[in-house]
């Protein structure tokens, strides 16, 4: 980062904002003039009004209140790998300031001030600063640092920064020289020498922002926003292949991984201008939005721990013995603007109705360097005369020179023109139209980066402008039957228009209705049914997938959906409400893919307010849903319909929650006390609906799959204790167990040998270990609060 | 698609026709705007500040609502009145109640004063509608899904104070958005989840959006993604698709790439739930099980079954198809590299 901007959230300057807001934001308030811009010019500034404004400042700077809480916090966590407590946050023993709140509303002033902060100086903190004028101004400053914790404890044998990850020449030359059957033993050895590190893979998101809101006269509203949002740390991933091995039953396939600790560093700048003119019965908003993405790590280059000279796939074929390279790169994101200005419009009209207008034109650009095609020179088996494969100079392009267009239309009538009757219509289009001009590369550095294809299953190297539309019409009637019952009838076309896909064009019609019943205020029952049928025009599968197969997204479907609430005040003391839906998606079962897509849920809540100063509430959930897909599996004959398989992927959740809050001895005790147990489950079944062909690697005969299952328990308690006017005393003690069994990552180690069958050895598998298990977390905090 | 030069006409024209539009029926709306109130639609407050001499003050009905007087004074709602631009304007109480004079005269008949208990959500609507139709965060609320259900603006919202506000006084560290927005509950997402508790759970799923705070309280908010009064996008997102509202905090997938995935770049909801998933990373259905609903190149080992085969360890496809957003890599066809 070398701007300043970059260098104010740099994250050591962070840690030390939460002081430094304590210190400076009573400063900054006692100061702070309330007016607004269009009040500030001396030329304008009557005395009087210079008068009422120092009033106005007076008050709020009597009215401030400081409230700080400052803790001792415990933490013991037991686990293998207990990196999901800490996912999302930091939680560490020792003093800190949790939480302050400085703030000024007094009651007979428009302005107001306020300015708070939690878990200062840790990396999950949060800082928020808004003061204003109603009716006039309001300016909010925000900050915001949330870290994603991946795993703690994963190793590598990479060092590296600046996007060049590196391995000791030394283990390269090692493991290169060593025979593939005594790899496992060579690299478990590194593992568990001084050339493996441990490291965390984490990212933090910083995100600050300024926002000023001005209303300038009674309809003239002025909006800026700059928001500056940044990613660093690194994150796990994959770079990998797949070899083919001849044996006697047919090739089989051995993958090669590696994982990489990716350096993320990206910083989003944004800014919102924007303006509005609204009277009681016309109005006209204009917004421009600029953002601006930035990768400081474009491109990642990385060692092969197995390879220390380059070297060419062996056969001529190009399909044996691949991931050849020394080194590799890759691309990450590139980085890109859009800009976009949206001007919105409304009309009343008459009869009761309002003609409203949204337009929006979007232009995105990318124009990133472009990686070469290998860094392995040994590729030179079809490659082109004149082409290097390790040189940008012999792209066809430097860089893709992207723009995308977006254009959004929407316009809406809503009609009342009885009393209990709506009427709406409206008519959305979402255009995106790629302006990319093609490139037709000569080919690509294939297989593990060890050979040159000039071509896939015929189909030339050359990128699709994937332009696509998306349109909608709604059109609604409302009728308030009476006070009790009130319907609701919809109809809905939606259609895309799609370039280099497989179906260029689905139309979707929908028929919906709604059933409002109101038998009394305490009452409220809200039905919805929704029956859609979607057809795609036209299906072309193309060369690369079996003809047989539809891609859910694009293929007929026809879907129900059900879905009801209700509420119920029981007594102005007891809630209790609940909803329930079920959705069903069919897909033309005489395809291959997704066929079929159910969901259905149920929730229950209740509330019961005892006292004024209690609440008890609780809350149940349980969600159901399955993907139901026939696929086929390619043999020596290709797409035998003997080896079809069906799969079926079922996940259930049961979710509880229960809790009170109290307030008692004259608000001077405080009481929360909260508990959730979540359990998961996916179910995999995996079926043969004839014999498929035997006795080959490739063979669909169905395997069991065992269940993935998550469970998290939470217990979370606060009891406080004011002491006088300025003194509070508080106990928070929470205990969180956590469980996970996943086939996918139980046993998952850096170099997983002892987790694969014999036929995909995986002696080329160097991963990162990249994972979270169960683990149990008791935290006690001890707070003191001062007002 | 359309061309862009088609594109911009059609921009063009729809603009030339909404600003006709507007001069032409502006003055006319006015006029039936005028006459609907005075057909007798309860509209009160600002539209009724003709009729002074039926207005009590604020102080009068604080003699009888003191609770309710108190909770008010500290709330926008409250405030307002003391703002130069809206002292003439605000009637306190009775901006939302109607003029009190009658009431007061009755003593205290609650038929001669506006109650928002037994009124149709419309009714309710309206009455709010009278101030706040004039800033654009509303402007979008006639023809809005929580419009068109039937909802009014009470049914999230509390007028004369938020619990949270009074929450503030006792716990002052509560939902600081919640505080300002009025809402009936102590946070945004309770206030959300009164009709959409569904998705409540999603907090304590494997993979979320809705990580929390201390606090209990949904780090990312739901209008960080959704805005209630109305929006140009689906399921009331706040940008006209929603790649474009993900792409607010995910720039990095964004692009445009060299090499697209297209469903990904059409919707992110093909592959991901934005709420919570019981899989990593948001994912509908875990990865290679979500990838073979579309594909079914046989040169994987992915068949049947065989879990601890090396297509199902760890990440699955996406232990080599990293790039599965979208690659700028020359050899990145396949969303390797």
């Amino acid at each position: 980062m070398n701007n300043t901007l970059s260098d104010l959230i740099d994250c050591r300057l962070i840690r030390r904002f939460g002081l430094l807001m304590i210190l400076t934001v009573p400063v900054i308030a006692g100061a702070q003039e309330m007016v607004s811009p269009a009040d500030s010019s001396p030329i304008n500034a009557q005395p009087s009004k210079i008068e009422d404004d120092k009033k106005e400042t007076k008050k709020l700077a009597d009215n401030f209140k400081f409230v700080f809480e400052i803790g001792g916090q415990f933490v013991d966590v037991n686990g293998e790998r207990p990196t999901k407590y800490e996912e999302f946050g930091r939680i560490r023993e020792g003093l800190a300031v949790r939480r302050f709140r400085i703030a000024s509303n007094p009651a007979n002033a428009p302005s107001f001030f306020r300015a708070i902060g939690r878990s200062a100086g840790e990396i999950d903190q949060q800082y928020f600063v808004d003061f204003g004028s109603y009716g006039k101004f309001r300016t909010t400053f925000q900050y915001d640092g949330s870290p994603h914790l991946f795993s703690e404890g994963a190793k590598t044998l990479f060092t590296g920064e600046n996007g060049i990850l590196t391995i000791d020449d030394s283990i390269q030359t090692a493991l290169q020289g060593t025979p593939v059957p005594a790899l496992p033993a060579a690299v478990q050895s590194l593992y568990s020498s001084t050339s493996a590190s441990t490291i965390s893979l984490r990212t933090r998101r910083h995100t600050l922002s300024f926002d000023q809101k001005v209303q300038l006269t009674d309809s003239w509203s002025l909006r800026f926003n700059w928001t500056r949002n940044q990613r660093t740390g690194n994150a796990p991933l994959g770079i990998g292949s797949y070899e083919r091995v001849g044996t006697p039953i047919g090739d089989t396939f051995r993958v090669f991984s590696l994982e990489l600790p990716q350096p993320i560093d990206y910083v989003t700048d944004q800014v919102t201008l924007g303006t509005s003119y609204i009277t009681r019965n016309w109005g006209i908003s204009f917004d421009y939005i600029y953002s601006n993405f930035k990768n400081d790590n474009p491109t990642l280059t990385f060692d092969n721990p197995f390879r220390i000279t380059d070297l060419q796939a062996t056969t001529g074929s190009g399909n044996f013995d691949r991931q050849k390279f020394a080194r590799g790169i890759i691309s990450g994101a590139p980085g890109n603007t859009a800009q976009s200005v949206t001007v919105s419009a409304f009309v009343d009209l008459p009869h009761n109705t309002r003609a409203a207008a949204a337009l929006g034109w979007t232009v995105g650009r990318q124009d990133e360097q472009f990686a070469p095609y290998t860094l392995n020179s040994a590729i030179v088996t079809g490659v082109p005369a004149g082409v290097n494969v390790t040189s940008t100079d012999s792209l066809p392009e430097q860089s893709l020179d992207a723009e995308t267009d977006i254009f959004t239309q929407e316009y809406v009538i809503a009609s009342r023109p009885w009393k209990s009757w709506a009427f709406n219509a409206r008519f959305r289009r979402f255009d995106n139209e790629v302006k990319t001009e093609p490139i037709l590369f000569p080919g690509y550095a294939a297989y593990g980066e060890s050979y040159w294809r000039s071509n896939i299953a015929g189909v030339l190297i050359e990128n699709d402008p994937k332009s696509f539309a998306r349109s909608n019409v709604i059109t609604e009637a409302a009728w308030e039957i009476n006070k009790v019952f009130r319907l609701k009838l919809e109809y809905g076309w939606e259609g895309w228009e799609r370039h280099h896909r497989q179906a260029e064009r689905t139309n979707e019609h929908s028929f919906s209705t709604q059933l409002t019943i109101k038998p009394t205020a305490q009452f409220t029952s809200r039905v919805n049914y929704k029956y859609s049928d979607r057809t795609p025009e036209f299906y072309d599968p193309g060369v690369l997938e079996y003809s047989g197969l539809r891609m859910f997204d694009q293929s007929a479907r026809k879907r129900q959906d059900l879905d009801w609430q209700w509420q119920w005040a029981i007594r102005p003391q007891i809630g209790l409400s609940g909803t329930a839906g079920y959705l069903d998606d069919d897909y033309d079962e005489n395809f291959f893919g997704l066929v079929k897509y159910t969901q259905w849920y149920g929730t229950v809540d209740l509330m019961y307010m005892p006292k004024d100063n209690m609440t008890l509430y609780a809350n149940y959930a349980r969600e159901n849903y399955k993907n139901s897909m026939q696929t086929i599996a390619k043999n020596a004959v290709p797409w035998d319909l003997n080896n079809r398989w069906n799969r079926d992927e079922r996940d259930v959740l049961d979710n509880f929650g229960i809790g009170i809050t109290a307030y008692a001895m004259k608000e001077k005790l405080f009481l929360d006390l909260n508990y959730v147990y979540s359990n998961a489950k996916t179910r995999t079944i995996t079926a043969n609906p004839g014999t498929p062909a035997a006795n080959t690697v490739l063979s669909a005969t169905a395997f069991p799959f065992p269940d993935v299952k998550s469970r998290l328990q939470e217990f979370d308690s606060d009891v406080s204790y004011q002491f006088g006017d300025r003194w509070g005393l508080g106990v928070r003690y929470k205990y969180q167990p956590y469980s996970l069994d996943d086939f996918a990552v139980n046993g998952l180690s850096p170099y997983p040998i002892n987790a694969l069958p014999a036929e995909q050895e995986g002696s080329r598998f160097l991963l990162l270990d990249s994972r979270y298990s169960s683990h149990k977390a008791h935290l006690l905090t001890v707070y003191l609060s001062i007002k | 698609m359309a061309s862009t030069k088609n594109i911009k006409l059609s921009f063009l024209s729809v603009f030339i026709i909404l600003l006709v539009s507007w001069l032409v029926f502006g003055t006319l709306s006015r006029a039936v705007s005028s006459e609907s109130t005075a057909s007798g639609e309860e509209v009160p407050g600002i539209a009724l500040a003709s009729i002074q001499d039926d207005y009590v003050g604020s102080e009068t009905c604080k003699a009888c609502h003191e609770g309710q007087f108190k909770n008010l004074e500290k709330t926008v709602h409250g405030k307002i009145a003391e703002s130069k631009r809206w002292k003439d304007k605000a009637q306190s109480c009775e901006s939302c109640h109607g003029p009190g004079k009658s009431h007061v005269e009755g003593g205290g008949d609650k038929t001669k004063i506006i109650s928002f208990k037994n009124r149709t959500a419309k009714e309710n609507s309206q009455s709010c509608m009278a101030c706040h139709s004039q800033t654009s965060t509303h402007a979008t609320w006639r023809g809005s899904k929580h419009e068109t259900a039937g909802l009014s603006c009470l049914d999230c919202h509390s007028v004369h104070q938020s619990p949270t506000t009074k929450a503030s006084e006792i716990a002052p560290f509560a939902n600081f958005q919640a505080e300002t927005k009025l809402l009936k509950k102590r946070t945004e997402s309770e206030t959300c989840y009164q009709c959409h508790s569904d998705v409540r759970k999603s907090e304590f799923q494997r993979s979320t959006h809705l990580f929390k705070t201390e606090n209990r309280e949904s780090r990312m908010t739901c209008s960080a993604c959704h805005d209630a009064h109305g929006s140009i996008g689906e399921k009331l997102m706040k940008t006209a698709s929603v790649n474009e509202t993900c792409y607010t905090c995910h720039t990095e997938k964004r692009g445009p790439f060299l090499w697209e995935h297209a469903p990904a770049r059409e919707s992110c909801a093909n592959c991901h739930t934005s709420h919570g998933s019981n899989h990593v990373s948001l994912l509908k259905a875990r990865s290679p099980m979500l990838c073979q609903q579309c594909h079914m190149q046989g040169r994987h080992q992915t068949v049947a079954g065989k879990p601890i085969s090396a297509f199902m360890k760890n990440r699955g496809c996406l232990n080599c198809h990293a790039q599965i957003h979208g690659s700028n890599h020359p050899s990145g066809i396949n969303l390797q590299r």
